[in-house]
């Protein structure tokens, strides 16, 4: 990737791993790269299976114990992040090369894992719908905003998971995947040519997974 | 040998009187231990005749508490960037996207001060005197005179943007309503872009996105200054964020100091107002 002005002029050269695209300055009415078919597609994916996450009903048990419906709801995040990993997995032996591609696939590997460490439950399968609805953007040219509209949606799904969740251990847990996938989410508007869109950048605009 | 010639002390040589010494004590100890409570004031002696500081209420920690913490947080980011805003330290290019952190912070403030109120509290849309006293002013005066300033504003952004990713996460151990940790990870996602925004386009392109954690990137510039990544860990974190700015000084040394997440002295707390 060539070496382009920043925000704030401050890229040099060649990066270490992966290097945004950047320009002079921030238009924040850039429009975006027609990313309704593929959000369509996740969003038709999943339809028809979706329930709304309240419905598994608020845990209301000690914090520290875990209810039926916290596992429910810990164990389709936790499908989820391993759908992510296959999706990069997917990428990456499609043809995506570049170290963030390793590292995103990695870190979701690890948000399941952890999400084992504490319930309990193995990180052993994914949710097939996600997998299944996005693998074919994952597989294209068009991947990467593919998988920023994924950590989008992820990011907004954990934010509904908290809000369900009484165990503070599993709450801490999940904060801190949002945390990280949200800046997954400027890595990827910033791989994809939107680094100067402050939307694409700054703002949330998913919709979250919804269990079935 | 025995000196005739010298006179004999008779009973109350230096042994004696050690003795003596030694048995009067011991018999004042266990008087004094048998001795009934004669009352009295137990309290360390005062000198003068200064008013008594009146004690500071009761800081109960509570969700309310934290979300006014939080509340002036982001008036503190506002603050922050205001001063530099107004000091005309950043380029127009940076001004493009400070401006709107300052419009996301106060309209984060307004979302806060929403759950503050349901929850029967009173809002503190006012910077954290605590952070500013000892973190923001003394920031702010250090890059007075300093030899880059675009790299300094850059930097105390940055800063700023983490500090406030860091906490909300940070919160969420601590709040006890799941709905009230949702709200601070609204925050707290919105936080974390920006933080991870700044990273990218400041630095991406010399370091990468990736922190030494993840990909072989180095901490520090060679100059010492810390490099922000936009995804520094693989988890979100909650740890004190190291700031350097300013201009070498006589011991050739910058100012650096480390902003942390909110804890007991920099809560808000309920009987406090501004």
């Amino acid at each position: 990737m060539s070496a382009t002005p920043t925000l704030d002029d401050q890229r040099k050269d060649l990066p270490v791993n992966d290097a945004p695209g950047g320009t002079e300055h921030i238009d924040e009415s850039a429009p975006r790269p027609d990313s309704s078919g593929r959000r369509a597609l996740l969003t038709a994916g999943l339809s028809g299976a979706v329930l709304a996450l309240a419905s598994a009903g608020r845990a209301n048990a000690a914090e520290n114990e875990f209810t039926g419906a916290e596992l429910d709801i810990l164990r389709f995040a936790q499908q989820l992040e391993m759908s992510a990993r296959d999706l990069y997995d997917a990428a990456i032996a499609a043809g995506a090369t570049g170290a963030v591609w390793e590292a995103m696939s990695e870190q979701h590997e690890a948000y399941a894992q952890s999400i084992a460490g504490l319930t309990g439950m193995s990180a052993d399968s994914r949710n097939d719908e996600v997998y299944d609805a996005l693998a074919p953007a994952f597989g294209s040219s068009a991947a990467a905003e593919a998988a920023y509209d994924l950590e989008s949606a992820a990011a907004a799904t954990h934010i509904e998971v908290l809000g369900l969740l009484s165990h503070r251990p599993a709450a801490e847990l999940i904060a801190s995947i949002i945390s990280a996938e949200s800046r997954h989410c400027v890595v990827l508007a910033d791989l994809t040519g939107r680094s100067t869109d402050l939307t694409a950048l700054l703002v949330n605009n998913a919709q979250p997974i919804l269990p079935a | 040998m025995n000196d005739s010639s010298v006179p004999q002390t008779t009973g109350f040589d230096r042994r004696t009187l050690l003795r003596a010494g030694g048995v009067t004590l011991l018999g004042g100890a266990v008087l004094s231990a048998c001795a009934a409570d004669f009352g009295g004031d137990t309290a360390p002696g005062r000198v003068g005749l200064a008013d008594e500081g009146a004690a500071l209420p009761d800081g109960v920690v509570d969700d309310v508490v934290l979300m006014r913490t939080m509340q002036s947080l982001e008036h503190t980011a506002v603050a922050g960037l205001t001063a530099m805003v107004d000091a005309g330290m950043y380029s127009s290019a940076q001004l493009s996207y400070i401006e709107r952190f300052i419009a996301d912070h106060v309209a984060a403030s307004e979302a806060l001060g929403e759950i503050i109120e349901a929850g029967g509290g009173e809002q503190y849309a006012c910077p954290n005197e605590w952070v500013m006293s000892r973190y923001v002013e003394p920031i702010l005066a250090a890059v007075e005179g300093t030899d880059d300033q675009l790299r300094d504003v850059r930097a105390i952004s940055h800063g700023l943007e983490t500090m406030l990713a860091h906490s909300y996460q940070h919160v969420v151990g601590l709040l006890d309503g799941p709905a009230h940790r949702r709200a601070a990870m609204i925050q707290g996602a919105a936080a974390s872009r920006r933080s991870a925004t700044l990273a990218a386009q400041s630095t991406g392109a010399l370091h990468g996105y990736l922190g030494p954690d993840l990909a072989d990137s180095p901490e520090k510039t060679a100059d010492g200054f810390p490099i922000s990544y936009a995804v520094p860990s693989t988890f979100g974190r909650v740890d004190q964020i190291e700031l350097v700015v300013g201009a070498v000084d006589d011991e050739g040394s910058r100012f650096s100091t480390l902003l942390q997440t909110p804890a007991e002295n920099t809560f808000v707390y309920a009987y406090q107002s501004c």
